[in-house]
C-alpha cells in the first residue's frame, strides 16, 4: 500500500500548540471580520456583543452552559468512535432515537417515584442510541459498509420515526402542535438550587472521567487509539476488529441516545422532531476542535455553546445572521488542522 | 386517498418525467463524484458543493433570469469549494474524512448566512420559470414522448453529463491517469504522471458537478431554493457512486432508483395519501432514504471489493 512512513524524527515549530492555536484564533476572527462588516456589523462590537451575550451576565452563563450539555455529550461519544477512525456522523439520529426511548418509557410506565423513572427513562435512551448505532457498527465491522454514509442516512429515518410518533401514538392531549405531552415530572431532571441547569450536567460531568479512563487507561480503550492510528497491525496483532469498531459504534451511540434522554428530561421535557438543532453536526465540530479528548471536548463544547448563544444576541442586536457562527466554528476547526500541518514537517 | 392519482394510466407519465427532474441532479453529482473517487479522493465535502452551487445558482438565475447564467454560477460555486477542498487534501494531505465533513458543515452554515442576508427581509425573488424544452416529432411519441422529451433544458445538460464522463474516464488519457492514480498513485507517479495535478482536475470536475447538480435542483427541479434544499442529496449521490460502483453510467442508474422512490412518495402525499390512510406520510417520506441504505448495503456486500478504487482516500506523498 502506499503509506507514508512518518519519519521518527521531525522538525517542529517551537511553541507549536501555542503558535498551532493562536494563528487559528486569528485567521477565525479575521475572517469572522470580514463576514461582520459584509453584515454591515461592527466587528468589535460584535465580538462584545457576543461575549456579553454568551458570559456577560448570570442568565448568561446559565444558557452558555445549558446550550452545551447536549452537544458534548454527543461530542464525547464521537471522541471514542473518530478515535478508531469510526466516523460516526449519526449522532443527531442517535440523539432522537434516544430522546424517543427515554419519552415513550415516561409516558408509558406510570411510576411516582423519580428515582426508578428517571434512571428507567434515561437507560431507554442509552439503550435505544447504542443500538441505533451499534447498527452502523455493525454494517461496517461485518461488511465494511461505509459508516460515514449508513449513519447520515439513519439520521433521516430517525427524523421521520420521531415525527410520526408525536404526531400519533404519543401524541399530546393539549396542543394542536404535533408534540407529546409534557413528561411526567418524575421523568424529568430536575435545576439546579435557583440556576435554569438541569441535572443532565451532572451526566455530562459523570461521563467525562468515563470516557477518559476509559479511553486512556484500558486495555480496550488502547486498543480503540490504536485501531485509529494503524488498523493494519491492530489487526496484525490479533485484536478482533470487527468487535472493537461495533463497541465502539454502541458507546457512541449509547452516549448520543443518553444525551438525547437527558435533553428531553432536563431541556425540553417534552418530545417534538424538532428536540435537536444539528446537535449530531456541531458536535462533530466540538470533537474535532476538542482534539479528541474527553476534556477538550467539554471545553470545546462550552466554547461553541458561547459562540452559539452570543450568536443569537449578535442577531438581535446587529442584525447579523446566526449562521455566521457556524461558519466561524468550522472554519476554525479547519484552521487549526493547516496550522497543525504546517507547524511540523517531516525531517 | 385515491391510489388512482398515483398510479392510475394518467398518473404514470407525470410520475416518471418528477423521477427524472429528481434524479438528474443526484445522477450529475454521482458522476462527477465518480471521477474524484477514482481518482483516490473521497470527496464527503459534496453535499457542501450542492448547496454552494443551489445557492450560487439562485442568485444568479433570479438577477439575471437567465437559467444558463444560474447554471455557470453553480458550476464556478462548486469549484471554488473544490478548491478549498483540494488546497487541504491534495497539497496539505490533511484527512480526507475530516475535511470532507468539516466542509459540508461550513458550506451548510454560510450558504445560510449568505441567503439570510441576501434575502432575509422580504420575498424571494422569482426564478426564470422552467420553460419545458419541446423536442419536436420525439415529444409528440405516445407516452414516451411527454417524460422524456419534455424536460427543462438543464435537465438534458445534466442527463448528458454521466455518459461524457464516463467517456472521458473509458477512453481519454486523463481518465487513464485519473484511473492509474486511484489504483496505484505511486506506479502513475513512476511513469511520469503528475499524481497530484490529475488529483485537482478529478476533484475540480467533482466539484464542478456538484456544484452544477444543486443548480439544477434549483432553476431546472424544484424552481426555487429555501435553508437546506439539498436535503442530505449530496450524501446520497456518495451511497450511490457505490451502488453504481464507481462507473458514472452506473450512478445514473442508481439516481433513478432514488428518482422514482422520491417522486412517488412526492406523489402519494400529494394525493392525499399518508394523512388518512393507515400508513403515514412520514413512512413515505424517509422511504427514499431507506431504500438508499437496503441497496448501498446490498451492493456493498456483494463484491464491492474489486470496484473501489484501492487508494481511495488515502493521501499520496508524490515524489518531485
Amino acid at each position: 500500500m502506499t503509506e507514508l512512513a512518518v519519519p521518527a524524527s521531525r522538525r517542529e515549530v517551537p511553541f507549536r500548540p501555542l503558535v498551532v492555536w493562536g494563528a487559528a484564533i486569528l485567521g477565525t476572527v479575521a475572517i469572522g471580520g470580514v463576514l461582520l462588516v459584509i453584515s454591515d456589523a461592527n466587528p468589535i462590537q460584535a465580538y462584545r456583543d457576543i461575549v456579553a451575550g454568551s458570559v456577560g451576565s448570570i442568565d448568561s452563563l446559565e444558557q452558555t452552559i445549558t446550550t452545551a450539555i447536549p452537544v458534548a455529550m454527543i461530542a464525547l461519544g464521537l471522541c471514542v468512535a473518530f478515535r478508531a477512525n469510526v466516523w460516526n456522523i449519526g449522532g443527531d439520529g442517535q440523539f432522537l432515537i434516544g430522546a424517543l426511548c427515554a419519552t415513550a418509557v415516561a409516558l408509558t410506565f406510570g411510576l411516582d417515584s423519580a428515582l426508578l423513572l428517571l434512571p428507567l427513562a434515561l437507560l431507554a435512551g442509552a439503550a435505544g442510541g447504542a443500538v441505533y448505532g451499534g447498527l452502523v457498527g455493525g454494517l461496517r465491522a461485518r461488511w465494511n459498509v461505509s459508516e460515514v454514509i449508513t449513519s447520515l442516512l439513519l439520521n433521516y429515518l430517525a427524523f421521520y420515526l420521531v415525527t410520526y410518533v408525536v404526531r400519533q401514538p404519543l401524541r399530546g392531549e393539549g396542543s394542536y402542535l404535533p408534540e407529546t405531552d409534557q413528561l411526567p415530572a418524575a421523568a424529568t431532571l430536575p435545576t439546579l438550587g435557583s440556576t435554569s441547569i438541569h441535572a443532565g450536567i451532572f451526566v455530562l460531568l459523570g461521563l467525562v472521567p468515563v470516557a477518559a479512563y476509559l479511553l486512556g487507561r484500558t486495555p480496550l480503550g488502547f486498543r480503540v487509539r490504536m485501531l485509529g492510528l494503524n488498523p493494519e497491525a491492530t489487526k496484525a496483532v490479533g485484536v478482533p476488529t470487527e468487535r472493537l469498531i461495533v463497541l465502539t459504534m454502541l458507546f457512541s451511540g449509547g452516549v448520543s441516545g443518553l444525551a438525547g434522554a437527558v435533553q428531553v428530561s432536563g431541556a425540553a421535557q417534552f418530545l417534538s422532531n424538532a428536540l435537536s438543532n444539528n446537535f449530531g453536526f456541531t458536535a462533530i465540530v466540538v470533537a474535532l476542535l476538542g482534539r479528541l479528548n474527553p476534556i477538550g471536548t467539554v471545553v470545546a463544547g462550552l466554547f461553541i455553546a458561547a459562540l452559539t448563544v452570543g450568536g443569537e444576541e449578535l442577531q438581535r442586536s446587529q442584525n447579523v445572521p446566526q449562521p455566521i457562527v457556524t461558519v466561524i466554528s468550522a472554519s476554525f476547526v479547519l484552521l487549526v488542522l493547516v496550522a497543525r500541518r504546517l507547524s511540523a514537517r517531516p525531517a | 386517498m385515491n391510489w388512482d392519482e398515483v398510479f392510475g394510466a394518467s398518473a404514470i407519465a407525470p410520475l416518471f418525467a418528477a423521477s427524472i427532474r429528481l434524479a438528474i441532479p443526484l445522477a450529475v453529482a454521482a458522476a462527477g463524484e465518480c471521477v474524484a473517487e477514482r481518482s483516490g479522493i473521497l470527496n464527503l465535502g459534496l453535499e457542501g458543493m450542492m448547496i454552494s452551487g443551489a445557492l450560487a445558482a439562485f442568485i444568479a438565475a433570479s438577477s439575471t433570469g437567465r437559467g444558463t447564467v444560474g447554471a455557470l454560477a453553480g458550476i464556478g460555486a462548486g469549484i471554488a469549494v473544490a478548491g478549498l477542498v483540494g488546497l487541504l487534501v491534495i497539497h496539505l494531505k490533511i484527512d480526507q474524512v475530516i475535511v470532507g465533513v468539516t466542509t459540508v458543515i461550513l458550506c451548510l452554515g454560510f450558504t445560510a448566512y449568505v441567503y439570510a442576508e441576501a434575502y432575509g427581509v422580504g420575498t424571494l425573488p422569482e426564478l426564470p420559470s422552467p420553460t419545458p424544452v419541446d423536442i419536436p416529432v420525439l415529444s409528440d411519441l405516445p407516452g414516451v414522448g411527454s417524460v422524456l422529451f419534455q424536460q427543462h433544458p438543464l435537465v438534458y445538460v445534466g442527463a448528458a453529463v454521466p455518459f461524457v464522463l464516463w467517456g472521458v474516464l473509458r477512453r481519454t488519457r486523463f481518465g487513464l491517469d485519473v484511473r492509474a492514480v486511484g489504483e496505484r498513485p505511486d506506479a502513475a507517479d513512476a511513469n511520469g504522471t503528475n499524481v497530484d495535478r490529475t488529483r485537482w482536475k478529478a476533484l475540480a470536475i467533482g466539484g464542478a458537478c456538484g456544484g452544477l447538480a444543486g443548480a439544477i435542483l434549483v432553476v431546472g427541479a424544484v424552481g426555487t431554493y429555501r435553508d437546506d434544499i439539498t436535503a442530505g442529496r449530496g450524501w446520497i449521490a456518495i451511497a450511490i457512486v457505490i451502488v453504481g460502483r464507481w462507473n458514472p453510467l452506473g450512478a445514473l442508474a442508481g439516481s433513478f432508483l432514488f428518482g422514482i422512490t422520491d417522486a412517488l412518495q412526492l406523489r402519494i402525499q400529494a394525493a392525499g395519501g399518508g394523512f388518512d390512510t393507515s400508513v403515514p406520510f412520514e413512512f413515505f417520506s424517509a422511504l427514499p432514504y431507506a431504500v438508499t441504505i437496503v441497496v448501498v448495503v446490498l451492493t456493498t456486500v456483494r463484491r464491492r471489493r474489486g470496484a473501489q478504487p484501492a487508494a481511495l482516500g488515502v493521501p499520496y506523498f508524490q515524489t518531485r
